[in-house]
């Protein structure tokens, strides 16, 4: 009983502390946290992919980790284009397979990533972190191939990116582990899609 | 004809198990202990449809869908998703409203099914990627209509595109044209995101037709520190009629936010009208006030589109509704006979004015309908209680963005509408594509009721009609399903119904049922003394899947009646990972008219317009069993206390309006 009512004590506070929030996130906000919270985003990476989405401005802590998301996956598919113009400029052989590597890798880091977005929306917060890990470990095995293939890697911004935006949907989705108020957004996040 | 008893309740998946229930029991005391403890709510929104979350809270992979079921490849992660066929996925291309092309990819264009064959078999995949043509798969999604416009000959439709993926992004200006607004042709991108003023993105914008037929078009850019500017493109060959190419402006940005707009509060200009005192184009333009929560348009004014004068005040405001986007501005006139009117007609007591905004805050499109007075640039609502926002809008279901232009071809006023998806991203991942334009639709001021606007689907759609059956005066007893003998595929069809309610029901004193409202009604199985009833569509034999279309008749505490009109998704389909909803709204019926709807059914899309378009609805709907020949077509009546005479139903099969895709090489 004492851990429940522990529990609901810190329900009650964080929610009462939450009552100044409006409907909308702060992206500056959110960012500074989210950077503060892993060494691997930076501030303005974060804010910049959050103004560059229209539907930052109105969406809460949680619509921000789900944009971040989307925004993985976008980039996902650019980065696969990118790997298409690679292979057709690069003869090396084992450039090559690593290059097919991270394409596979990459195109299923799309349906990763989409199981995450999902997740976010269902407020199924647990499944969402695993499979933003998923999609931050497909990104780090393409880092690793073509590491192992032995040039520099063409592809270390896109990768790096890729960590990012995941991660930053992660570091998110806890910062709402602390804020529950942002459960009765359902709704809004319902008709982001 | 057989009357079958309505089933009590629908088919659906095996029950959860015990111990599955119970985490969800948990979970939801725990989420309603917090609810009740923050007891916040946004202010200023309407209250929104009940979406019922399709998964349970706590359902893990164990319990989740094998991956052998849905096909993929062992690459992908497990996940909980509903395990969709490509048969399914693939049934759910529309025939004839405008989406974004389907996948291509290098060196040649498969069919769709070979398509996703090849998707879903990791051996192909793997073949494809190890050999030449690492495939440059480009899948798509196709929001917000721009620029709509009819010039020389061709009616063109821009949109917000994504070449590269289902998901939001890269945003440019795809292009299509078509000679009626049903057959297109995809034209290559009118315009990418190439200069520091729209390097995050190549926004909405409208086209303005200037008097010599010249054309311009002002849109939003997202500047490479993501600001929001109105930037001026026209036409590289204006002689070109495809309007293939196009040039920016030198004096790009031509607008910037002015102080006290925040750079992310600034976009979406409208098509600008001429204002004979002042010799000048005014345009709108959509922005929130944050003090009071408040949507906010601002006028300028410009004589050459390059240098702009900001008129003192607002053309109007609405406290509580946040940002606008989308803003639209045009005159209706007010006689039968007056059909659609340029955006220019301004003055004249035969005129209204229709604005219109997309609200951020809750994702719908409203409209109003008021006074403009030209020489304060500022615009009255008729009914403040009605006001942008918080009263009446376009569409009561799926359907956003929209932006109308004016037809100078056929002298009307044409509605272009973005219809997203309520499925989950993984399907849209899946299928490679995401969104549509709803069917263009006429707008005219309802002259009989005064307060609403007529939408109807523009005449063309009658040209895919291909063979009509008509069912006439069938009399369904009160919790009764008629099966209507539809030949053929009941996918793709244009049915326009009469329904009348027997008078003695209507006349008994029954109870008041003021609370009605669509999207708390609980739907179609909900019984009252006088609804629902009305149509299932996109309906299997078994009836486990279903899209209820229907009235429900409320009496009132006067005695009157009002009449309700719904979309009931919530049976529409068994899969539980996309949004179901009850949708609707109100719709006027006059003294001596009948109930009257017509419904466009295209795959996974039903529109349908009751009362000639006062109230309209969209649904995105996404059946597993009611696909291909097992979709049929019911009637229904559920009303406790009421005879429905369906007194004349008009079926016709729709052919496909295939879109031509012009950057194809072959």
């Amino acid at each position: 009983m004492k851990s429940i009512s522990i529990t609901l004590l810190c329900l009650l506070l964080s929610s009462l502390t939450i009552q100044l929030d409006g409907g909308a996130a702060s992206i500056e906000d959110t960012c500074k946290a989210a950077a503060a919270a892993s060494p691997v985003i930076n501030y303005d990476f974060c804010v910049s992919t959050f103004l560059g989405n229209p539907k930052s401005g109105s969406a809460d802590t949680r619509g921000l980790a789900k944009i971040a998301a989307l925004t993985a996956i976008n980039h996902a598919s650019n980065i696969k284009i990118e790997i298409t113009d690679l292979l057709k400029k690069s003869p090396d052989p084992a450039i090559k397979s690593a290059l097919n590597q991270c394409f596979r890798l990459y195109d299923s880091m799309s349906f990763t990533l989409a199981n995450a977005a999902d997740a976010i929306n269902a407020d199924r917060d647990e499944a969402a972190k695993g499979f933003l890990k998923t999609g931050i470990q497909e990104a780090e095995d393409c880092a690793a191939a073509l590491e192992k293939a032995g040039k520099a890697s063409p592809l270390t911004k896109g990768n790096s990116d890729s960590v990012e935006l995941s991660t930053m949907s992660l570091a998110i989705l806890d910062l709402i582990a602390k804020k529950p108020s942002d459960h009765d957004d359902m709704m809004i996040r319902a008709v982001l899609v | 004809m057989d009357y079958a008893p309505i089933p009590s309740s629908p088919s659906s998946r095996p029950p959860h198990r015990s111990l599955k229930l119970l985490s969800f029991s948990l979970a939801a005391i725990l989420l309603t202990i917090v609810a009740v403890l923050n007891g916040r709510y946004r202010s200023g929104t309407s209250p929104e449809p009940v979406i019922h979350p399709t998964s349970p809270l706590s359902r893990g992979p164990s319990d989740g869908v094998s991956e052998k079921t849905s096909g993929l490849g062992l690459l992908r992660s497990p996940s909980s998703h509903f395990p969709w066929t490509n048969t399914m996925l693939q049934w759910q291309r529309t025939a004839f409203h405008f989406q974004p092309q389907k996948n291509w990819m290098n060196g040649f264009l498969p069919s769709s099914s070979s398509l996703f064959f090849l998707f879903s078999n990791r051996f192909y995949r793997s073949l494809m990627f190890c050999c030449l043509f690492v495939s440059l798969a480009r899948i798509s999604m196709d929001p917000d209509p721009n620029g709509p416009v009819f010039y020389k000959g061709w009616y063109h439709l821009f949109y917000q595109y994504n070449p590269d993926s289902a998901v939001w992004g890269n945003i440019t200006w795809g292009h299509a044209v078509s000679r009626d607004l049903i057959h297109w042709r995809h034209l290559p991108l009118a315009m990418v995101a190439d200069h520091w003023y729209d390097l995050n993105g190549v926004w909405t914008g409208s086209a303005t037709i200037l008097p010599d037929g010249n054309l311009i078009m002002l849109y939003t850019g997202s500047t490479n520190e993501s600001v929001q500017v109105q930037n001026l493109a026209v036409p590289s060959d204006p002689s070109d009629p495809l309007l293939l190419k196009w040039i920016k402006s030198d004096a790009n940005p031509v607008l910037l936010p002015p102080p006290g707009v925040g750079p992310k509060d600034f976009r979406d200009p409208t098509t600008a009208w001429y204002e004979e005192e002042a010799a000048a184009w005014r345009l709108a333009i959509g922005t929130k006030e944050d003090e009071g929560h408040s949507g906010i348009v601002l006028v300028y004014q410009t004589k050459d589109f390059l240098t702009y004068e900001l008129l003192p005040g607002m053309l109007h405001a609405v406290a509580g509704t946040g940002m606008w986007e989308c803003v639209d501005f045009y005159p209706v006139g007010t006689k039968a006979e007056d059909g659609g009117l340029d955006t220019s007609v301004t003055t004249g007591e035969k005129v209204k004015h229709v604005l219109k905004a997309s609200m951020d805050d809750d994702r719908h499109d409203y409209y109003a309908i008021g006074t403009y007075d030209s020489e304060t640039a500022r615009w009255v609502p008729d009914d403040p209680e009605m006001d942008v926002g918080i009263g009446l809008r376009y569409d009561w279901g799926k359907f956003y963005a929209s932006k109308t232009f004016y037809d100078t071809k056929s002298s009307r006023r044409v509605l272009w509408g973005w219809i997203g998806e309520t499925d989950s991203e993984y399907a849209d991942i899946q299928k490679g594509w995401a969104s549509l334009q709803g069917i263009p639709r006429t707008v005219l001021l309802d002259v009989k009721t005064g307060s609403n606007l007529l939408q109807w689907p523009v005449e063309e759609v009658k040209s895919l009609r291909a063979g009509s059956q008509e069912f006439t005066n069938i009399s369904v007893s009160s919790g009764s399903v008629v099966p209507l003998d539809v030949l053929n595929s009941a996918a793709q069809l244009d049915i326009e119904a009469e329904f009348e309610i027997d008078a003695a029901s209507l006349a008994e004193t029954l109870e008041a049922d003021v609370g009605y409202n669509c999207s708390t009604s609980g739907g179609a199985n909900r019984r009252g003394a006088l609804g629902p009833f009305g149509l299932l569509v996109l309906a299997d034999p078994k009836l486990s899947e279903q899209t209820a279309v229907y009235f429900y008749i409320a009496k009132k505490t006067d005695g009157g009646l009002q009449t309700h009109f719904c979309h009931d998704e919530m049976q529409s389909s068994c899969a539980n990972d996309i949004y179901k909803r009850v949708v609707g709204s109100k719709v006027p019926v006059l003294d001596g008219e009948t109930l009257t709807v017509r419904i466009l059914v295209d795959h996974s899309i039903v529109e349908s317009f009751a009362q000639g378009g006062r109230t309209c609805i969209t649904s995105r709907v996404y059946p597993t069993e009611a696909i291909y020949n097992s979709a049929r077509v019911f009637i229904f009546n559920n009303a406790t206390g009421a005879r429905v005479t369906a007194k004349s139903i008009k079926i016709w099969h729709m052919n496909s309006a295939n879109i031509i895709d012009s950057r194809s090489p072959y």
